[in-house]
């Protein structure tokens, strides 16, 4: 059941970029869906759950956009774990929810530059025939900031709402 | 315990190797089939989707770009006008060339064929201005063909795999197509920019060419045949003290319309 809603939303991400996105032209004014619902994955569930929007959804979204494999999957599930040790781990036993802003932020700068580097680096091993420029990483910077930061609250609430749905799903079970 | 008997060093292990795997398998082309798949999975929730939000986008787009129609529409007009009056004296020359042709027997024939491809994704956060297609090498495309649409050049194609390739948009800043003014055959390069915008550059500052020119493939790149229409010459950026000529270049494209597109097989 989990993994099938998970898979929805995965499914959704990619629809969403190739018709909504694609057709009314936002530009660099596309938000990252799959970094968010990772993070707020990271978030809201205290498990490696979000790995699976790192590894498929990554994947489908990079074949759609002509990258090679490990582009967004790899820098999802960085970005993510980097999330999960910091904010479920090390440093903040009581998580105020504007953290989960700072992690989108950096978490949208970050995706950026590893995609730069990444595709970089494999262009010069040849192992990929893509290659994206380190001006992409500037000029879209801030128009998807701008937009993550709008869809930060819907995301997260859509992931709570899922979360606290699982939970009663878990105790009704439990009482039967 | 150590850190490399954890099951969260078995679980990233796993995803890192994996990842790893599907990455040569890709460079390899080995990875086509499942790639034709994941592109061909979303297709009918894609297509129930823009059945719905295309006749909402028209709508919008009909209604914020009322004033430049208008506009478009006189000079549409005045340009028709000029058109049909070029048109008979290009009639009379038609003639002529047939029966010159015909006197020197030349056989008239096609220089290229077109592979007819359809768009089976586009990247909408222009991360790398890519498009993907529905050919392969099964139906002959190659690395560096060129990708029509209504008669302009839109792409290049960089990655060939059986069943899909492929292919870089011009307006893709990393891009650049040799290219020729129609008019004179002034020579120069055809580069992308950022904004979806074309430049053509490195023009010699001799050569004559101004807003409303034609500028097409020059034809030095053997994969892309010369005289494919690339865009109109607009704007001129450079000055009369820089060492070449650069303009920028309007075409009529929309490339996150695209639904069908025409390979280029010299």
């Amino acid at each position: 059941m989990k993994w099938l809603i998970y898979i929805s939303f995965i499914l959704t991400v990619v629809v969403a970029n190739q018709t909504i996105f694609r057709l009314f032209e936002f530009s660099y004014f596309v938000p990252d869906l799959l970094l968010l619902l990772s993070l707020a994955v990271v978030w809201s569930f205290n498990n490696y759950d979000y790995l699976i929007f790192g590894l498929l959804g990554g994947v489908w979204l990079e074949i759609f956009a002509g990258l090679p494999i490990g582009s967004i999957s790899l820098g999802v599930i960085l970005i993510s774990s980097l999330a999960y040790m910091i904010l479920n781990r090390w440093v903040f036993s009581e998580k105020p929810w504007q953290y989960f802003l700072g992690a989108v932020a950096l978490g949208t700068l970050l995706i950026r530059v590893w995609i730069w580097l990444y595709t970089t680096f494999l262009a010069n091993i040849e192992l990929g025939s893509v290659a994206v420029g380190s001006s992409y990483v500037w000029q879209s910077l801030l128009p998807a900031l701008s937009v993550n930061l709008l869809l930060i609250y819907p995301v997260f609430a859509l992931i709570e709402f899922f979360a606290k749905y699982l939970q009663n799903f878990a105790k009704n079970k439990l009482q039967l | 315990m150590r850190f490399i008997y954890t099951k969260t060093f078995l679980i990233f292990s796993a995803i890192l190797v994996a990842i790893l795997i599907a990455l040569i398998m890709q460079s390899r082309g080995w990875f086509a089939p499942l790639e034709y798949a994941l592109l061909q999975l979303p297709r009918p929730a894609i297509t129930a989707v823009n059945a719905v939000i295309i006749p909402i986008n028209t709508v919008i787009t009909t209604i914020t770009g009322l004033p430049a129609l208008v506009a478009e529409n006189n000079s549409l007009t005045t340009e028709n006008s000029e058109l049909k009056r070029q048109q008979v004296a290009l009639e009379q020359l038609r003639i002529e060339n047939e029966l010159l042709k015909a006197e020197l027997d030349f056989v008239s024939r096609f220089p290229y064929s077109l592979q007819p491809c359809t768009v089976l994704s586009l990247d909408p956060q222009n991360t790398t201005d890519a498009i993907i297609l529905n050919c392969g090498e099964s139906t002959g495309i190659k690395v560096g063909q060129g990708v029509v649409s209504e008669g302009y050049l839109i792409a290049k194609v960089v990655h060939v795999g059986n069943f899909n390739s492929t292919a870089i948009l011009i307006t893709n800043n990393q891009s650049s197509v040799d290219a020729k003014v129609a008019k004179n055959d002034s020579e120069g390069v055809v580069k992308g920019s950022f904004g979806s915008g074309l430049i053509f550059d490195l023009v010699s500052q001799s050569a004559e060419v101004e807003a409303g020119d034609l500028i097409v493939t020059a034809g030095i790149n053997p994969q892309i045949p010369r005289n494919l229409l690339i865009g109109q010459a607009d704007q001129t950026l450079s000055g009369d003290n820089d060492l070449f000529k650069r303009l920028t270049l309007l075409s009529p494209i929309k490339a996150h319309r695209l639904d069908y597109v025409f390979v280029v097989k010299p």
